[in-house]
């Protein structure tokens, strides 16, 4: 019993580990209930067809154009359209604004990550102690992501060929990486622990294999880890290390 | 000089010529859906029955996977519902029905046919290219889908059947309006035209506006691949290229639209064929014929919906989240018009008929499954997943085969002069509509979990592989799924053969098409028809008062 029980939560959606995602989950859950209702409308209401249809000796003769059965679609819709969209609409533009796209303050202590997407790997780059881009203390990471738990992340992702996507199921999203272009992704991982990062943008052949770790740790533990980081890129850095950068000014402002 | 019947101008053998075309091509498509359902569940075993086509060791390789999906989703898009539904129904219907002896253009009516046909051709060279470089997804986007991400000469050849495709669609298309416009029967007003020429007409209408551009962007595509040009190839990579970006938009310009395309003659013939079966009015005609119209506008401004997750503005994807919920309010008026005809319906369940009632349920299922996925904050989650691959397979796929199945049971006399056997096609309709249900709701529930689409094998990640049992259940019901369209076969080609010969109007259907024989003579009637009423006006008895002005004599 408690195997199936396990086995039936292992169906379900993985634990939402983040700050904002409870924003699509409840979203999701209220329009979950909406659509059951009205299915289960739809489905009575064809069931009645059958039943009446067999009782009827003659088919009734109304066309519809009436002046009530017009006032009762079209109002009915207007109706269902302000309750059912418009609902959703409204949840939806507030959760955009503010979560999902919500620019976090200075005082969040946001992690600021670049991300390179491949054929078919990510690699991650941290500014280092010295909080630049593109210098000799920059910690990259391939098929890693190190992120404090309970703090943002703004994530800027570029691709060196073609289309990828990142996501993380357990966070709820994702943001497609694209040659010639700059996206941009805040994540808030809240909790510690491994999960999967899955590329969701056929890119090929092994599209299949471009898979990473996101590893959200404690927010001291990771200070330590990306310092210690820091300090070996640097000296391990050489003269010829920048040759081979790929890093970008970080940030809407600094690119242009 | 006389031509061979084979390249016969009469609207009739053309509809009928494009039938087969897309019966065989959705034979094509769904064999091809059934090995992927065995990758799917199977990845990197032997496959049985088929597998000589995949060399020696009869395993379906990543390249062959990628080159499976890329090629249901073209073969079933471009070559199976679009030849059938527009092209068969289309030819075959529109003149019929508004009583025209024929299209207006009938040589560009055939040409648009061999030119599709001559798609088809390419398309199979393309499949079987050693390079087996058909492989960037239906949707092809590019770099991938340039010579930087997939050499090759499959996917070249690819481009160009589309670009041959889209030349048929808008020959088609311009045909279409021109006979709808200009060739009705005296006294067949627009607002005395069947429903199912106003889906016929809109969709043409789309075409025509529509399938231009995304002849545009595989020229543009095709110019990448082969003279060197850099339109979809970005800076980062290339000084001096494009961007890939400008695709998507082209792309989706005409991708969304497209499946308003594709749904339209369905939504205009079970409109007709709820009325016919139930001995009702169509309920609220004129507002079914303005909610169709005002989709038709919309489809235009939605299509931003697929592009969330790129970096497109999200100022503008809050935009579009907007329009794509607009779209459901005339959604929702057709549908409740649906249910006005049903509501007090004498209804006879009739093959076809079951099948238009298996449309609404899942078109219900998938329109309601929209509404998640116009949230920009849930499909920043649920995009790329199975939840889009069970949403538009629900609406597009599942509703359209259902509604091209009830087409084809409703005129099939008409078309052979013979008749289907009822009890296989009830049979028939249940062994489809149950597996196909079930599998895209499985398919909705897998990517509720996160499960992303075009994997060749999802065990790559840890999270996802408890979902590997329902996978395979949902492999097992589309075999059933699979299997059970033989009936359909069958039926189809042996009552050609063995079926009862058809009446003239055997269900006393108002429409003109049933005022000639079964099939009708070349020029369709042996006067031209009259036109004195609406499609489904009722004589009081439980039937219909023919649309044709019947001599006294």
């Amino acid at each position: 019993m408690a195997s199936f029980l396990r086995q039936l939560g292992a169906w379900g959606r993985p634990l939402d580990v983040s700050a904002q995602g409870w924003r699509g989950d409840e979203l999701f859950g209220w329009i979950s209930i909406v659509v059951t209702l009205a299915l289960v409308v739809v489905l009575v209401q064809l069931a009645l067809v059958v039943v009446r249809s067999r009782r009827l000796k003659l088919p009734g003769t109304t066309n519809g154009e009436s002046r009530t059965a017009q006032l009762i679609v079209v109002v009915g819709s207007l109706l269902l359209f302000l309750l059912v969209d418009g609902v959703a609409l409204l949840r939806g533009w507030d959760d955009l604004s503010a979560g999902l796209l919500r620019t976090p303050a200075a005082s969040e202590r946001v992690v600021n990550v670049e991300v390179l997407a491949q054929q078919w790997a990510w690699t991650f780059r941290l500014a280092g102690d010295d909080g630049t881009f593109g210098t000799d203390d920059d910690v990259v990471v391939m098929h890693a992501l190190h992120l404090p738990a309970g703090r943002p992340a703004q994530l800027e992702l570029r691709s060196k060929d073609v289309m990828h996507s990142l996501y993380v199921p357990q966070l709820r999203l994702k943001r497609d990486a694209q040659p010639g272009a700059t996206t941009e992704l805040l994540l808030e991982p809240t909790r510690q622990g491994q999960y999967e990062i899955a590329c969701t943008q056929h890119c090929g052949l092994n599209h299949y294999k471009m898979r990473a770790t996101l590893d959200v740790m404690d927010s001291a533990a990771f200070e330590r880890w990306a310092h210690e980081e820091s300090v070996l890129a640097k000296q391990r850095a050489s003269a010829r290390t920048s040759d081979g950068m790929w890093a970008w000014p970080f940030g809407k402002e600094a690119r242009k | 000089m006389k031509l061979p019947r084979v390249f016969s101008l009469d609207h009739k053998v053309i509809g009928l010529q494009y039938l087969w075309l897309g019966l065989v091509g959705l034979l094509a498509g769904g064999i091809m859906s059934m090995l992927i359902r065995f990758s799917v569940a199977n990845p990197g075993q032997p496959v049985p029955l088929l597998g000589v086509l995949f060399g020696p060791s009869h395993v379906i390789s990543p390249a062959a996977y990628t080159q499976l999906f890329t090629l249901h989703g073209t073969v079933m898009i471009f070559f199976a519902i679009t030849p059938i539904t527009i092209g068969a129904f289309g030819n075959y219907l529109i003149p019929l029905l508004i009583g025209a002896r024929d299209m207006a253009f009938p040589r560009l009516n055939a040409a648009s046919f061999w030119v599709q046909f001559a798609a088809s051709l390419v398309l199979v060279v393309a499949a079987f290219d050693p390079s087996v470089s058909v492989s960037a997804g239906w949707t092809a986007y590019p770099p991938l889908s340039t010579t930087i991400g997939t050499p090759g000469l499959g996917l070249t050849l690819w481009s160009l059947s589309l670009i041959l495709a889209g030349t048929s669609s808008i020959l088609g298309a311009i045909n279409f309006i021109t006979t709808t416009l200009a060739l009705r029967a005296p006294g067949m007003s627009l607002m005395r035209m069947p429903l199912t020429v106003w889906g016929l007409f809109l969709a043409s209408v789309l075409n025509a506006l529509f399938v231009p551009v995304i002849s545009a962007a595989m020229m543009l595509l095709l110019s990448d691949r082969t003279l060197g040009t850099r339109f979809f190839i970005a800076q980062a990579l290339v000084p001096g290229g494009g961007d890939p970006l400008v695709y998507l938009h082209l792309f989706w310009i005409f991708g969304h639209p497209e499946v308003y395309i594709l749904i339209l003659p369905t939504w205009g013939v079970i409109s007709d064929l709820f009325a016919w079966y139930s001995g009702r009015p169509a309920w609220g005609y004129r507002r079914t014929v303005a909610a169709l119209c005002a989709i038709t506008l919309l489809s235009g401004v939605v299509y931003g919906h697929h592009m969330y997750t790129t970096s497109m503005s999200p100022l503008l994807g809050r935009g579009f989240m907007v329009l794509t919920m607009v779209i459901s309010v005339p959604g929702t008026v057709m549908f409740l018009d649906w249910m006005g005809t049903l509501w007090r319906g004498k209804i006879r369940y009739e093959p076809a008929m079951l099948f238009s009632l298996g449309v609404m349920v899942v078109f219900a299922a998938g329109g309601l499954t929209g509404l998640y996925l116009a949230d920009v904050p849930i499909d920043l989650y649920l995009h790329d997943t199975y939840f889009v691959v069970g949403h538009f397979h629900l609406t597009m796929a599942a509703a359209v085969l259902l509604g091209t199945f009830a087409a084809i049971y409703h005129w099939y006399d008409k078309m052979f002069g013979r008749t289907l056997d009822r009890t296989l096609g009830q049979l028939h309709f249940w062994l489809t509509l149950v597996p196909l249900v079930v599998v895209f709701v499985m398919m909705l529930w897998m990517g509720h979990v996160g499960l992303p689409r075009r994997l060749y094998d999802a065990s790559t990640y840890e999270v996802f592989r408890p979902l590997a049992y329902i996978n395979r259940l949902a492999t097992w019901t589309a075999y059933v799924l699979g299997l059970g369209q033989l009936v359909f076969v069958w039926n189809f080609v042996a009552s050609r053969f063995i079926g009862a010969p058809a009446r003239a109007n055997p269900f006393g259907f108002p429409s003109l098409e049933w005022s000639t024989s079964s099939p009708p003579p070349t020029e369709n009637f042996a006067e031209e028809p009259e036109v004195v009423r609406g499609p489904h006006e009722q004589d009081g008895n439980g039937g219909y008062l023919p649309q044709r002005k019947v001599d006294p004599s």
